[in-house]
């Protein structure tokens, strides 16, 4: 099920970034730094949540 | 204000389009690129959520059908409703299913043969109950009982270990209303066999996609649904929420164009053919001009 944060947050950026701009070029491109950025941030609280919740 | 390089054709009926379809009404104003990014995007997310959730992710209102919950229903559809068709359809289904000729028939207008599928039990006398799992064809059709007409019908079809079975069912056939969630019609009756064994027949026949398709559940059809798919009903229903919600993004894109322009270059450049307007120079102080 965590997998699907992937596909999930590809989309949302894919929808976000192509109702703010018109050009394809620009929406690719702001899209994947969204993606990123979200991919980073899901990461690093996946991370901490491993860290709290280790031997638990 | 939508930016003057983006021809927005008939901005109202495209909203209207991509509410119906994501991305149609982009498609149908010439921007393709965008259009295939909302259909794909959109789509794929509902069609996704609705097949986790065995394609009963949406309840439409009015919500009578439902004791309790009901603002919590209110508020999981109007994040759906941003879906258009299939939201519009549940709601049409809504209707149709608390429609008061929506009962449990007593009797049938005309025959009814389907594929049917279930368990015939009898008692034997050195066996107790044996239960016996039945596929074949049922017929239904009017019979006339003690109080007046009813349905009865007939069944043929192989046992589980495919020996041939025929059945007679008397005049106390219990068929499920015409218009549910489920995708089965459940029905149940008094049974009986050439050699004069008798006991219930209990299966189900199949009940045509206009008629279960955004219906509302029940609330033990819906208690069912989530105790067998677990946080997967509830993932599922979500991402219905969520392609809802991001197709009113591309309402508004098909309305009013893109939020924040034709692209994020600082000088407007970009678009082909398009000279790009130079840059402002910053004046200078007054105090050097003295």
């Amino acid at each position: 099920m965590t997998w699907l944060a992937i596909p999930l947050a590809a989309v949302v950026s894919l929808v976000w970034n192509t109702s703010r701009f018109e050009e394809p070029r620009c929406i690719l491109a702001r899209s994947m730094r969204m993606f990123l950025t979200l991919m980073i941030f899901m990461a690093l609280i996946g991370g901490a949540l491993f860290l709290l919740s280790h031997n638990l | 204000m939508t930016d003057p390089r983006i021809r927005l054709r008939a901005p109202v009926l495209a909203a209207l389009l991509t509410f119906l379809v994501p991305g149609l009404g982009q498609l149908f104003q010439g921007r393709v690129f965008k259009g295939l990014v909302y259909g794909i995007c959109i789509t794929g997310m509902f069609m996704y959520g609705s097949a986790l959730a065995e394609w009963k992710a949406i309840q439409a209102p009015p919500f009578e059908y439902r004791d309790k919950n009901r603002t919590l229903l209110a508020l999981k559809y109007a994040a759906q409703f941003g879906m258009g068709t299939p939201a519009l359809a549940s709601l049409v289904q809504t209707r149709r299913y608390l429609d008061k000729n929506n009962e449990k028939p007593r009797t049938l207008a005309s025959p009814i043969t389907e594929p049917f599928e279930g368990t015939f039990t009898t008692y034997p006398a050195d066996q107790g109950r044996l239960e016996t799992h039945v596929k074949g064809t049922l017929t239904l059709e009017k019979a006339h009982g003690a109080f007046g007409e009813t349905i009865g019908g007939r069944f043929q079809g192989t046992t589980s270990d495919g020996k041939p079975i025929e059945l007679t069912l008397k005049e106390s056939v219990d068929l499920d209303k015409p218009i549910a969630a489920d995708w089965r019609r459940e029905v149940s009756g008094d049974a009986r066999q050439a050699d004069g064994t008798s006991g219930p027949l209990l299966g189900s026949i199949p009940r045509p996609l206009v008629n279960w398709f955004g219906a509302p559940l029940r609330e033990r059809e819906e208690q069912e649904l989530e105790g067998r798919l677990g946080k997967w009903h509830e993932l599922a229903v979500v991402l219905t929420w969520i392609a809802g919600l991001l197709n009113m993004l591309a309402i508004w894109d098909a309305l009013e164009g893109p939020a924040y322009g034709y692209n994020d270059d600082p000088n407007g450049g970009g678009s082909p053919g398009t000279p790009v307007p130079p840059k402002p120079q910053p004046s200078k102080p007054a105090a050097a001009t003295v």
